[in-house]
C-alpha cells in the first residue's frame, strides 16, 4: 500500500528554472513520472489545457505575470476549475498570504521548503479535501474547515445565527 | 430607483454562495496509505546533494535587486510597484538560498523581505537599507559564506536587523511628531 504517484500528472510553474529542476527531482523521488514545468503563465495555461494535470504547483512570481492571476484564470476554467493548487512564495506578510488565499489556492507553501513540507501539502489536499465556494467573483476552496464536518450545504452561521443585541 | 436595484442585485450576487463538492481525483489516483517515510528521506537527501552554481545564480539575483532599486529610484512608479521591483528579487534570494545550500543568503534576504513588506513607500532611508543588504549579500556570495550560525553570519544579520529597527523607530517618532 501507499500513494502511487506514477499515475498522476503535475504541472509546476515557477519563474526560476533552477527551482523547477529541483522540484522536478523531488517529485520524481516521490515516484511521479509525469511532471510538466514552465516559467511563464501563458505557456502554463496552454500546458494546463493540453495535459489536464491532477495537481498544480505555482509560484507567486512568474515570467511577466503572477501566480495570483494564473490561479484566477484556472479557477474560472470551464473544464477543470477545481484542480488542486499549491501556491509557493517567499513572501510572508499577512496581506500577501490573504491575497494568495483569495485567488482560490488550496494550500500555501512557504519558500524555502523541504521535501517533507511539500509532501504534507499534497497529503492535506488528498486527505482533507475542501468544498468549493462559488460566490461573486471568487471560486476557491472553502476556508471554514470546521463547517465542513457533516456538511449539508448550510453555512454554520445559518445553523447558529447570533441574535442581534436589543 | 434602477441604480439602487442594480446595487441590491449585485450585493445579492456576491452574497449568494454555491457550495460544490468536487470529485477527489487526486485521491482516486494516489490511493491510500501515504508515502513511506524512507521515500521522503530520500527526497530530502536529493535536495541536500543537488548541486547548482548558486554563486552565479545568486549574483544574478543580487544584480536584479540593484536593477530594481535603480528603477525605483528613477521615479515614475507608484508606491507599491516601486517596492515590488525590489521585493521580488529579494524574495527569490530568500527562497533559493537555503534550497541551494546558502542558508545565510536566505536569512539576510528574509530580513530584507520582512522590511520591504512593512514599508509603505520608498525613500532615501529605505534605499540605504536595501543597499546595505545588497552589499552584505554580495560579500556573502563572493566569499562563499554559507553558515547563518557562524559568528560572522550572526554579526551580519544583527547589524542589518538593527538598521531596520532604527528605521522603524525613526518613522514612529516622525508619525508621533506629525500627530
Amino acid at each position: 500500500m501507499g500513494y502511487k504517484f506514477k499515475d498522476i500528472t503535475i504541472l509546476v510553474v515557477d519563474s526560476q528554472p533552477a527551482l523547477l529542476d529541483l522540484i522536478r527531482g523531488i517529485l520524481q523521488m516521490f515516484g511521479c513520472k509525469k511532471i510538466i514545468t514552465t516559467t511563464a503563465q501563458d505557456k502554463g495555461l496552454a500546458l494546463f489545457h493540453e495535459y489536464k494535470p491532477d495537481l498544480l504547483i505555482v509560484d507567486w512570481e512568474l515570467a511577466n505575470s503572477s501566480g495570483i492571476s494564473f490561479t484566477k484564470v484556472v479557477r474560472n476554467d470551464k473544464e477543470n476549475p477545481y484542480v488542486p493548487i499549491i501556491f509557493m512564495t517567499a513572501l510572508s506578510s499577512k496581506e500577501r498570504v490573504a491575497q494568495a488565499r483569495d485567488s482560490g489556492i488550496n494550500e500555501f507553501l512557504a519558500k524555502p521548503f523541504t521535501a517533507d513540507s511539500l509532501y504534507k501539502r499534497i497529503e492535506a489536499i488528498t486527505e482533507k479535501p475542501r468544498y468549493f465556494v462559488k460566490t461573486g467573483d471568487f471560486t476557491g476552496p472553502n476556508r471554514r474547515r470546521r463547517s465542513e464536518d457533516n456538511f449539508d450545504g448550510q453555512d454554520r452561521r445559518q445553523l447558529n445565527p447570533k441574535q442581534p443585541k436589543e | 430607483m434602477s441604480i439602487e436595484t442594480d446595487i441590491l442585485r449585485e450585493q445579492k450576487r456576491i452574497r449568494n454562495a454555491d457550495f460544490v463538492k468536487p470529485p477527489n481525483a487526486l485521491k482516486q489516483k494516489l490511493g491510500v496509505g501515504g508515502l513511506d517515510p524512507s521515500v521522503i528521506e530520500k527526497a530530502e537527501k536529493f535536495i541536500a546533494e543537488h548541486t547548482v552554481d548558486f554563486g552565479m545564480l545568486g549574483a544574478q539575483l543580487v544584480q536584479a535587486l540593484g536593477d530594481g532599486m535603480s528603477t525605483a529610484k528613477e521615479g515614475g512608479l507608484a508606491e507599491e510597484p516601486a517596492i515590488e521591483v525590489i521585493l521580488y528579487p529579494a524574495a527569490q534570494l530568500k527562497a533559493q538560498g537555503t534550497m541551494f545550500h546558502f542558508p545565510l543568503v536566505t536569512r539576510i534576504a528574509e530580513i530584507l523581505v520582512s522590511f520591504l513588506e512593512r514599508v509603505e513607500a520608498t525613500n532615501d532611508d529605505v534605499f540605504d537599507i536595501v543597499e546595505a543588504h545588497k552589499s552584505a549579500l554580495t560579500y556573502v556570495l563572493s566569499n562563499n559564506l554559507r553558515d547563518e550560525t557562524s559568528a560572522h553570519g550572526r554579526a551580519l544579520q544583527n547589524t542589518l536587523q538593527e538598521a531596520c529597527r532604527r528605521y522603524y523607530r525613526s518613522r514612529q517618532m516622525m508619525n508621533e511628531a506629525g500627530a
